[in-house]
């Protein structure tokens, strides 16, 4: 399998790679119409991804790159989350497109919630259980601001968990299959979750933003959940910091930030108590 | 021979969109990004009004690139004009090189192109009131041990780079076109006798003759091999408008008494032969005759930009052959000694962040 694609609208990737395992490796994250055997002919693809193996990593053979751009090397049984973050850095760097913001989105209704926050905030097992229980995935990593409409353009990838995050899904979501979990990874102990059918099925269709939520997990917290009411200017310096292209969109970002926070609810949400967090959350969106 | 396909657009992009399948173009796209030519190639595609033929997503690519050269456009001028206060009370001539010096006139290379840092030329004599200045400005130099200074200020053509302590940016002042440690022996005081004012600024920029000739040195008499491509295209680019201008005659007699015939044949031969450029007859019987012309250098270079083990061998000798030009045999000798004897005594002693 030594060329294959990957068609995650708004971006296609084609793969180069002498693995024998990423391939199908993958097809048990994406389903069969977004990864395909062979490239397309008559497509022009956004990436070019080289991951093979070279002897200069003797102990992390596999390289990944695009173009002569290096990500990062990777052990033979650490493709998979070396890939995935390979993807993001992709992306990230590179599209001009879309104003990019660190931030897991999802959708109910026709009404998109925004959730950016920091690693270990509890956003990714907060996107993955809102999934499980019904809501549309956009992205569990990147939200997308198209500058023409404001509307968030989704780029549905499988939910990526850390450490004691998968426990968690496990235990509120039993029977719930979690893929290659992969064990001291740079980020610790990571697996994968696939996108639910309606996620993959409206992978085409962007969402209108409604709320901003900022989750922070505190264990020892006095209250299981508290519900806080950001200040729209705080929201929108923090939405700017956390942008991946905040400073090439400009004043033309600035501006998308400003529409975006006034026309969305933004709030804090401090929790100890999943369940808890969950039916609040629900009860205030829906 | 095979022309790397960035070349082989930049040199005719309608042939090269009429025959480029889809595969074509993604190579491209990814070739473009890897050296940060995606703009370059919207401005090219704007100059042939081609933007509108070409496929979706290349087009969507080469609208990504230019947003962020426009970011970085706007980041040049702001620093420039952060800079007119502190060098306008200069009164000596300083010289914007290279990119930003592009831009300042406007120059075709200048469409699309990105930069790292800005480039400055002053005279020899005006560097430590220069240095002052931009001190007073909010520029810095790193820590660096006394050998690596004696080695900028004795045996290259620049000082250590310069940082803004807010802003970051990055500022290479020279005092001199090619190292020192080179022994080419090159007139600098010409490249200040062509220079012309920009109009309501404190900045001066060489002629074009000379931005050519600064250009074809670095590089026809350097050891770096990752961005020949790029190189190329720039020098492409200051060859056509130079030929448009007529001063092709001029870059000649410049390069001559300058003291840099060399690169600028050489260079002059490879735009004729990758970019199917046609020289003017005046100016090719000059290059057949020239005792400048170095054909295995030229071959050396041309083999690099071939796929293959014979390219990692010209890679080598190409790396060789420019630290031969950078520096001459006695100061590299004296040079790599001193280093090795302070690695040697440092050995052991824990690395300081700064270096």
């Amino acid at each position: 399998m030594p060329l294959f694609s990957l068609h995650t609208p708004p971006f296609t990737v084609r793969i180069d790679t002498d693995s024998p395992a990423l391939f199908s490796d993958l097809a048990r994250l994406y389903p069969a119409d977004v990864l395909r055997p062979v490239p397309d002919n008559d497509h022009v693809y956004d990436f070019h991804i080289d991951y093979k193996r070279r002897f200069s990593g003797k102990s992390r053979p596999y390289h990944f790159r695009t173009g002569s751009e290096h990500f990062r090397m990777a052990d033979a049984n650490q493709l998979i989350p070396t890939f995935e973050w390979g993807l993001n850095w992709c992306v990230s760097a590179y599209q001009q497109q879309y104003l990019a913001i660190h931030a897991a989105v999802l959708e109910k209704d026709g009404k998109a919630l925004i959730m950016p926050a920091p690693p270990g905030s509890g956003k990714s097992t907060l996107c993955a259980l809102l999934m499980l229980r019904g809501w549309r995935l956009l992205s569990d990593e990147m939200c997308l601001i198209d500058p023409a409409s404001g509307q968030l353009q989704p780029y549905v990838r499988p939910v990526s968990l850390k450490n004691a995050s998968i426990e968690v899904i496990q235990h509120y979501q039993p029977g719930v299959e979690i893929f290659h979990r992969t064990a001291d990874t740079e980020k610790g102990t990571v697996a994968y979750l696939r996108p639910t059918d309606s996620s993959w099925q409206q992978q085409n269709s962007s969402a209108q933003p409604m709320w901003i939520i900022f989750p922070a997990y505190q264990a020892n917290a006095a209250e299981p959940v508290a519900l806080f009411t950001m200040p729209k200017a705080d929201t929108l310096l923090y939405l700017a910091q956390n942008s991946f292209n905040y400073a090439v969109f400009a004043a033309e970002g600035f501006n998308l930030l400003s529409q975006l926070v006034e026309n969305t609810e933004s709030f804090r949400l401090e929790y100890s108590d999943t369940r808890q967090m969950l039916e609040l959350l629900e009860q205030l969106l829906c | 021979m095979l022309v790397p396909l960035l070349i082989q657009c930049f040199r005719d992009p309608q042939r090269f969109q009429a025959k480029a399948g889809a595969a074509c173009w993604t190579d491209l796209l990814q070739q473009a990004r890897s050296l940060g030519l995606t703009a370059q190639l919207q401005a090219l595609f704007a100059r042939h009004n081609m933007l509108g033929d070409l496929p979706e997503t290349v087009q969507k690519h080469l609208a990504w690139g230019w947003r962020y050269y426009q970011k970085q456009r706007a980041s040049l001028f702001y620093e420039l004009l952060q800079l007119e206060p502190c060098l306008g009370q200069a009164n000596y001539p300083c010289l914007l090189l290279k990119g930003a010096a592009y831009q300042a006139l406007a120059l075709t290379v200048s469409e699309g192109r990105l930069y790292s840092d800005i480039d400055l030329l002053v005279s020899r004599q005006q560097l430590n009131d220069c240095k002052s200045k931009l001190f007073f400005a909010g520029f810095f130099e790193p820590a660096m041990s006394a050998y690596d200074k004696h080695f900028y200020l004795e045996l290259s053509h620049e000082n250590p780079p310069f940082y803004h302590v807010k802003r970051g940016t990055a500022l290479d002042l020279h005092f001199a076109l090619f190292p020192l440690a080179g022994r080419k022996n090159l007139v600098t005081e010409h490249v200040f006798a062509s220079a012309c004012q920009i109009e309501g600024s404190c900045f001066q920029v060489p002629s074009l003759s000379f931005l050519y000739i600064h250009a074809a040195i670095h590089f026809f008499w350097q050891e770096e091999q990752h961005k020949l491509v790029k190189d190329l295209i720039d020098l492409d680019l200051l060859y056509s408008q130079l030929a448009e201008q007529q001063l092709l005659p001029q870059l000649l007699s410049d390069a001559e008494q300058f003291g840099a015939i060399e690169p600028v044949v050489n260079t002059l031969l490879l735009i004729e032969t990758l970019f199917k450029r046609s020289l003017p007859d005046a100016i090719a019987r000059q290059l057949d005759q020239s005792p400048a012309r170095r054909d295995s250098a030229r071959a050396l270079l041309l083999m690099q930009l071939q796929p293959g083990v014979k390219a990692k061998i010209a890679g080598a000798l190409w790396y060789l052959r420019g630290y031969r030009h950078k520096m001459h045999w006695r100061a590299l000798i004296r040079h790599i000694w001193v280093k090795s004897c302070l690695a040697w005594r440092q050995r052991g002693e824990p690395k300081d962040s700064n270096n």
